[in-house]
């Protein structure tokens, strides 16, 4: 299974650096986020390698090639997921390395290193976008399933503020005021590993539902 | 001996289009030319056979190992050569070689080398800067560094000039000299398998029209040629795909000998060629 997850990295020599360069260029335009700069630069990176993947393999028409090679489809199916917490990490690594050397240089400009929340933060961001996306690639193909990256992102970009407006309208419901006190009494350490522990459920039920799809797929 | 191919009873519905009771059998140190029109089915049966689509009834064994079950170790020890390039065109040839390599638990590096010099590709270039006839020789290498025991190879030669083309079956001839590989080859250019094919499998709209050797065939079938008061209602049941035009017909019957015998020299009976029986097969399907 390492070889599908190499083969990954190894087909997007160039896309890896835009990727870097990416990290960099949000760490110097984006300073607004402040400490939540980690999150939206490792969830571009991460992004822009897995997407950035599946369209080679697509142009290519790889998935005939890959599925007459001695590898099962689960294989295929689970690299893909493994894939992510390698991009995950590499993005982790190089902002870091990027934001020591920023500072080790002493550069004037502000940035922000990785903390708690913008480390979970970016898992679960990039845990639940995947968790949407990689089971519609799996079941129509990756041109096909373009149309519901754009669908996803216009209700991430216009329903998120109108859930959060509708949030803070019923605020002080019972039940919201509970939940509130319930997150004000955890510790972030707590909060954290809540978080992590739902995003790796939910990516669970992707990685079956992929599975399932990948599965039935006829080329 | 178990065959190294083996179909039974496979079949298959798409929209619009049906295999039907596809029934095959290949045994090792030979060539199958599966030929046919296109749309006939020639792709879909290979599909099967690699597990890219599923069947909807019968059997495949290949090495004598159920396709699904063994799907693992049976493509471990097959090559394949598709129909048009699934390698990523922006890598070179060694790097895509570096990308495959892992798969295969026999890859043989050194052979790999030797096939690269053999056939003249160059490992440096990518695969987008080759001509199709170099891609065809990579995938070849590709399914060789392995030792692969059967070649499944679909519409190898189709856009490639005649030089190559020759190159290609030259090196297909050589391949089958080790009397333990076998080597499975759709193809609607049927001057190919004149030249090296064993037994040909003729499939049209899905059915499997005749599966035999290619000798026996040519000493089988027969085009007659004759002017129009021969086709009489009684010897038009005789004839395959009749074809009129204005000063007689032509058409293929099935036993040549037969054909000599019962009109007695009064008409002219040729060996076909394998074209002629897929086209007089396919006219008689059409026109049916």
């Amino acid at each position: 299974m390492h070889n599908l997850i190499l083969k990954d990295l190894y087909i997007q020599k160039k896309s890896l650096l835009i990727a870097l360069l990416y990290i960099v260029l949000f760490m110097v335009v984006y300073r607004n986020l402040e400490s939540m700069m980690f999150t939206g630069a490792s969830v571009a990176f991460s992004y822009i390698l897995i997407t950035g993947a599946f369209a080679i393999d697509d142009k290519n028409k790889a998935d005939i090639m890959l599925n007459c090679l001695p590898v099962k489809r689960s294989q295929i199916v689970m690299a893909k997921y493994i894939t992510l917490f390698v991009f995950m990490i590499m993005g982790a690594l190089f902002y870091s390395t990027v934001y020591a050397a920023i500072t080790l240089a002493q550069v004037p400009i502000t940035i922000y290193p990785i903390n708690l929340t913008a480390l979970t933060g970016s898992f679960v961001a990039l845990g639940i976008i995947n968790a949407i996306f990689l089971p519609i690639i799996f079941k129509v193909g990756y041109t096909k399933s373009r149309i519901f990256h754009f669908l996803l992102f216009f209700v991430f970009f216009f329903g998120l503020p109108a859930l959060v407006n509708w949030v803070k309208v019923r605020q002080e419901s019972a039940f919201s005021q509970i939940a509130v006190d319930i997150l004000n009494n955890q510790s972030d350490v707590t909060i954290s590993i809540a978080f992590v522990v739902l995003t790796l459920l939910i990516l669970c039920f992707s990685f079956f539902l992929s599975l399932k799809f990948y599965a039935k797929r006829e080329f | 001996m178990t065959p190294i191919l083996e179909i039974s009873n496979v079949s298959k519905a798409w929209k619009g289009f049906t295999l039907n009771q596809i029934n095959l059998s290949l045994e090792r140190g030979y060539i199958m030319g599966f030929i046919g029109p296109n749309g006939a089915g020639k792709s879909t049966t290979i599909k099967l056979m690699m597990n890219l689509i599923r069947k909807d009834s019968g059997s495949i064994k290949i090495f004598g190992l159920d396709n699904s079950k063994h799907e693992l170790d049976i493509k471990n020890r097959i090559g394949f050569v598709l129909d048009e390039n699934h390698f990523y065109e922006e890598l070179t040839l060694l790097e895509m070689k570096k990308i495959i390599m892992p798969f295969y638990r026999n890859w043989d590096n050194q052979a790999f080398g030797r096939y690269l010099k053999e056939f003249d590709l160059p490992g440096k270039k990518k695969i987008k800067d080759l001509s199709k006839g170099m891609k065809m020789k990579f995938s070849l290498a590709i399914a060789l560094s392995h030792h692969a025991e059967l070649l499944v190879m679909d519409e190898p030669t189709s856009g490639l000039d005649p030089v190559a083309r020759s190159e290609f079956l030259d090196i297909l001839s050589t391949i089958i000299q080790d009397e333990n590989k076998g080597v499975f080859f759709s193809t609607h250019i049927t001057s190919d398998l004149d030249k090296i094919a064993d037994y040909i499998a003729f499939i049209d709209q899905g059915e499997l029209i005749l599966s035999a050797s290619k000798d026996q065939l040519m000493d089988y079938y027969g085009v007659i040629k004759a002017s129009k008061e021969f086709l009489t209602p009684e010897n038009r049941k005789h004839f395959i795909g009749i074809h009129e035009n204005q000063f007689g017909f032509d058409a293929l019957v099935e036993d040549r000998k037969q054909a000599i015998r019962q009109f007695q020299g009064k008409l002219q009976i040729e060996k076909p060629t394998l074209e002629d029986i897929l086209i007089y097969y396919t006219r008689r399907n059409r026109h049916a």
